[in-house]
């Protein structure tokens, strides 16, 4: 047995552990292990459902992360996340291709709503755990049921945040991003630990029992776990009322309901009839107009009296100050591009843009694509944390990146940012930005 | 020496280096929670989350499953039948259970004003939708049951010996469970009382 392969089990073991035996208060209730019955626990269970669970929880990380990195932190006031010293980004997000984001972040939705059945299953699976006594036989006992308070208070933490965050209802009096953020943090670090400490203990239960074997056993010929050599194991099994097959197969399909459910609202945009419970699963209707919102004009406090006639893009450039009213704007060349918004909730939407490319007005400014450029584009709403974005110098210079003025042949709605837009290939959502009312280049 | 590290901490010495290392990088994370706007609520969450979890939410669901199976086993003598009747309830519930509380603040309106200023549209429909899907649910779970309930030998069946005569405690679940099942009832009614109303004002 390897040194690693040890680490799991002293613990459990710690023969020679010099923490005396409790004080002899009778357990009683949970504490009791002969309280935890179910014939369906023990090691085999739990490790099965740790197995599915972390390819997903490792695509909703990665993807997590690549997400923050997405609005590339390091330019501008673009960092929500209330500023993270050492931070993992060091690259400027790339434009190609132009559903890289909406890739991204669908698949941080999916795996993370699939997960949630694993999740719940594999915690009902190791409940006896929290009542174990002595409830810290050593030292290094102790440390780790402190990381497993982590472990699942911030996993717990990241679904329930998560879920309802792309609901709309955020009740809690903390801002969503820099919350889920440092959560996922503990996570990871968290879940390093376990997966250190418990991987060989899966790697054992899988060489013990095999990895699909147990699935063969209806509920006639299922029997529980021996105790002595599992300690996830019941000392007094029940008879069993489902075998664990039926278990993982009822956990599967929550997991494949709430990914019919996720997946009908990004990926597979044509059957988003499927999204019946999707937060965006609604249809809009049928004009040209009649796509995904995110935030009114009415929510922001934009005026139609600051959208008129008196509306003016305000450049700023290389020693040069330059003002354009919209029929400016539209005597310019116009491009057409269709382009995707994708939301960090996990949805997209692709429409014919057409506008001014975004290289045009660096140009007017005075800004060519030779420099290492930057943009601040900020909007007419005052104030919250996308009132304004910055731009890299490949988003800027991208052919494709436009201020749009107009959308499937006609003007822009209010909701979609009249008078002008910007939409960028692989940008996410929020910071396309809207309402449009001032530019600053710099190199 | 490492025997008697082992003896005063519990485990190898690698354990504790890996221990603190993941510990640190948590503490650091903590830390930085501490900063931001509402950041002590962020930590509170954070363990409220996991005691929720743990000391409500699972007894509360392995509850009703514990009543659900006291209440079937009254109802129901030969355990073979007993126990494919209970899961041919007990899975559609379990998932549309699951499914409202996902998605409960959509279906269950937590701010629909909040809801109708970030996308535009009236957060309706979701409430009709749940109780569609959850019909479906027990349609199919019912209708797989009726196929397999054909195919079971009765001879199989009987053979199986009758439960011991019930219990206090087992009335007692009994009589719960039959509680349970008048309240889902009621709110069921409730729900498609909702729909219908809303149906109504809102113009049909």
């Amino acid at each position: 047995m390897s040194r690693l392969e040890r680490l799991g089990e002293q613990v459990a073991e710690a023969p020679e552990s010099r923490t005396p035996p409790n004080p002899p208060i009778p357990a009683a209730g949970p504490f009791r292990r002969e309280f935890w019955r179910s014939p369906l626990r023990g090691q085999w269970l739990t490790s099965f459902l740790g197995s599915t669970l972390l390819p997903l929880v490792i695509v909703a990380a990665l993807t997590g992360f690549l997400s923050h990195a997405a609005y590339n932190p390091a330019l501008g006031s673009n960092d929500v996340s209330g500023g993270f010293e050492v931070d993992l980004y060091f690259f400027d997000w790339p434009t190609q291709p132009a559903w890289l984001y909406s890739l991204t972040q669908s698949l941080h939705l999916l795996a993370g709503f699939a997960a949630i059945p694993i999740l719940l299953a594999k915690l009902w699976s190791v409940i006896p755990k929290l009542f174990e006594r002595p409830a810290t036989r050593s030292l290094a006992h102790a440390l780790e049921r402190l990381s497993l308070l982590l472990l699942v208070g911030s996993a717990l933490f990241l679904f329930v945040t998560g879920v309802i965050n792309v609901q709309y209802w955020l009740p809690f009096g903390f801002s969503f991003v820099p919350a889920h953020y440092y959560a996922a943090l503990i996570f990871v670090g968290a879940l390093a630990l376990h997966l250190i400490l418990k991987l060989p203990v899966v790697a054992r239960t899988f060489r013990r029992d095999g990895v699909f074997r147990p699935l063969g056993e209806g509920i006639e010929r299922m029997r529980a776990a021996d105790p002595a050599v599992d300690d996830l194991a019941p000392i007094e099994p029940a008879a069993p009322t489902i075998s664990r097959r039926g278990m993982l197969g009822a956990v599967g399909l929550g997991s494949l309901g709430l990914l019919t459910m996720t997946a009908g609202s990004n990926l597979l945009g044509a059957v988003r009839e499927i999204a019946l419970l999707s937060p965006r699963g609604q249809g809009y209707g049928d004009g040209p107009n009649d796509f995904q919102v995110n935030k009114t004009a009415a929510l922001v406090g934009i005026e139609p009296s600051q959208t008129g006639g008196s509306w003016r893009l305000q450049l700023t450039g290389a020693g040069r100050d330059v003002s354009l009213t919209r029929a400016d704007l539209l005597a310019m060349p116009q491009h057409d591009e269709r382009l995707p918004i994708a939301c960090v909730e996990g949805w997209t939407t692709w429409q014919d843009w057409s506008g001014v490319r975004l290289a045009d007005l660096a140009a007017l400014a005075g800004v060519d694509s030779g420099g290492d450029a930057e943009v601040l584009v900020e909007s007419l709403q005052e104030g919250g944390a996308f009132a304004q974005a910055t731009l890299a110098g490949n988003q800027i210079f991208d052919p494709r990146s436009l201020l749009a003025l107009r959308v499937n042949g006609t003007d822009i709605s209010p909701d979609h940012g009249y008078p002008a837009r910007v939409i960028v290939p692989a940008l996410p959502g929020v910071h396309n930005t809207k309402w449009v009312k001032r530019m600053t280049f710099t190199v | 020496m490492r025997e008697r590290f082992r003896y005063e901490y519990g485990a190898e010495p690698l354990h504790l280096i890996a221990v603190v290392a993941s510990l640190l990088l948590c503490g650091y994370a903590l830390l930085r929670i501490t900063e931001i706007p509402g950041g002590g609520r962020v930590l509170i969450w954070l363990v409220a989350a996991a005691l929720l979890h743990d000391l409500v939410a699972l007894p509360l669901y392995s509850g009703l499953f514990k009543l659900s199976h006291g209440a079937a086993a009254r109802a129901i003598p030969n355990r073979a039948s007993m126990l494919m009747a209970l899961n041919h309830v007990r899975v559609p519930a379990g998932l549309s259970l699951l499914l409202l509380v996902v998605y409960s603040p959509l279906i269950l309106r937590f701010d629909p004003d909040r809801y109708m200023d970030t996308t535009g549209i009236g957060i309706d429909g979701y409430l009709g939708r749940w109780l569609l899907i959850s019909a479906g649910l027990f349609l199919v779970s019912g209708v797989v049951y009726a196929v397999r309930l054909r195919r079971v030998d009765p001879a199989v069946a009987a053979a199986s010996p009758a439960p011991p005569p019930a219990r206090p405690i087992g009335r007692l679940l009994g009589g719960a469970g039959w509680a349970v099942l008048a309240l889902s009832g009621l709110l069921t009614a409730w729900a498609l009382a909702t729909v219908v109303v809303g149906l109504l004002t809102n113009g049909l």
